[in-house]
């Protein structure tokens, strides 16, 4: 396990063995790594690195024994305080991860305009998890996911893409993660097998459907989809047994004719403690079984009680509070997540 | 920041001479699309430019300006031009040959890289 150094700035012996002596590119990290490294990567003067060549990550994977493959950015100083070290395609096509790149740990990276997607995956790379990294302006998906498996987003972003923030994928997690004004929809999982987990997300203002083809037995709790071009969600409807969850949500401003908040697809779906508003069609459409979280079968989700801008709060009368404390207020707990 | 794309079905916005965008998403529908013509002296900063031409006096930063063909076949609700399975969009092929005989093809697409 080695410790490797990238900043696109350095002028040293370019052998990645310190800052000094640091990777002048990226790529050349990807090509030296062995499972457990770890690369920090900084811009020491500049804002970015450009590419100069495309860029493939195409290394060696991690495992359990030896770790993860880690890229980590850090400020100029080389701290890892949150600063991304970005990488800009620049027109540039960008050639995605192979079969043989498991186990990697992205974190504070940057990612954008790039002729295709901002990162993606060919022939099943596994296991990646992605931490504070942005995926925006590129030609095609922020994310393409299409062939990337078991992959864990925590605190990401992905924006203004010319196609979809995310790109199918199977046993994706999202936690604390943005999908806002890409031209597609904010995250399409295309049906694909694995259960989508979600939670704390903000998915809105996408050019159409929030979520699309959300493969049966997803779990979505306390995100917001709003305002999105074609509806809020749309489920894949394949399975018939597997029980879709969504629970502490806001699913609004889908007010385009016809737009529905959650077109369950068929789905069965488990709902709760839901806020729905100004969807124009149903707030809940084509579900084949609907299971409400209280025991004696009521709804708890909230309909278009004109609350345009809180979150949960107690249903009128009072009887339905299900949180420790009554306070609305102090129920939300405040969560920085990035939009740029 | 907003989503000005094609996509979502707004107008684009009236804005002033020397008007700064920063962080729009303007992708057009098809290549060369002008946007914002006869408006002067505009900045574009992190914007998504796809498929557009800018006023010739615009200052374009850190907003890709590509141009590229949509695949109807990857984009269904996009109300692009109908086309057929096999576009000139497919980029790969899996057929599946059961006695010599060709039973199934599954087609892979992917929108145009760089129209000129």
């Amino acid at each position: 396990m080695t410790t490797r150094y990238v900043d696109n700035d350095a002028s040293g012996a370019d052998n990645g063995t310190s800052w000094t002596h640091a990777y002048q590119t990226i790529q050349q990290a990807i090509d030296n790594v062995a499972a457990g490294d770890i690369v920090y990567c900084r811009h020491s003067s500049s804002s970015q690195e450009t590419l100069g060549a495309a860029l493939a990550w195409d290394g060696t994977s991690g495992d359990e024994t030896s770790g993860m493959v880690q890229f980590i950015g850090c400020n100029s100083s080389g701290t890892n305080d949150g600063t991304r070290y970005v990488i800009d395609g620049s027109s540039q096509t960008y050639t995605n991860a192979a079969d043989a790149t498991d186990f990697w740990h992205l974190e504070n990276l940057e990612f954008k305009q790039m002729s295709g997607p901002g990162f993606g995956g060919t022939n099943s790379p596994d296991r990646f998890v992605f931490i504070n990294c942005s995926f925006n302006n590129n030609a095609t998906y922020g994310v393409d996911c299409t062939q990337l498996q078991f992959g864990t987003f925590y605190r990401c972003t992905s924006y203004e893409n010319g196609s979809d923030g995310l790109n199918k994928g199977a046993g994706i997690e999202l936690f604390f993660c943005s999908f806002h004004s890409n031209t597609g929809y904010g995250l399409n999982a295309g049906g694909t097998w694995g259960t989508t987990i979600m939670s704390g997300c903000l998915v809105y203002d996408n050019g159409d459907m929030g979520l699309y083809q959300i493969s049966d037995g997803a779990v979505i709790i306390n995100s917001v989809i709003d305002g999105n071009a074609t509806g809020g969600i749309k489920l894949h409807g394949a399975s018939g047994d597997l029980i879709t969850h969504l629970i502490g949500n806001r699913i609004t401003n889908h007010n385009t004719a016809s737009d529905i908040g959650v077109d369950a697809s068929g789905s069965i779906i488990y709902r709760g403690w839901n806020y729905y508003q100004d969807n124009d069609s149903d707030n809940v459409q084509n579900a084949g079984l609907v299971l409400h979280i209280r025991d004696d079968g009521s709804n708890t989700d909230v309909e278009d009680q004109g609350d345009t801008d809180e979150g949960y709060t107690d249903l009128t009368g009072g009887a339905e509070d299900f949180n420790l404390t009554s306070s609305a207020t102090s129920r939300r707990t405040a969560i920085t997540i990035p939009t740029t | 920041m907003s989503n000005y794309a094609f996509t979502r079905g707004l107008p684009l916005p009236t804005v002033d001479n020397g008007h700064v965008f920063e962080h729009v998403n303007f992708v057009q529908k098809e290549p060369h699309t002008a946007i914002f013509a006869g408006i002067t002296g505009l900045t574009f900063n992190k914007c998504n430019l796809t498929n557009c031409d800018v006023p010739v006096d615009a200052t374009i930063i850190d907003s890709p300006n590509r141009h590229r063909e949509f695949c109807t076949n990857l984009h269904p609700t996009w109300g692009l031009s109908v086309e057929t399975e096999n576009c000139v969009h497919v980029v790969d092929t899996d057929t599946v040959t059961i006695d010599g005989e060709v039973v199934d093809i599954t087609y892979h697409y992917q929108d145009t890289t760089e129209v000129l």
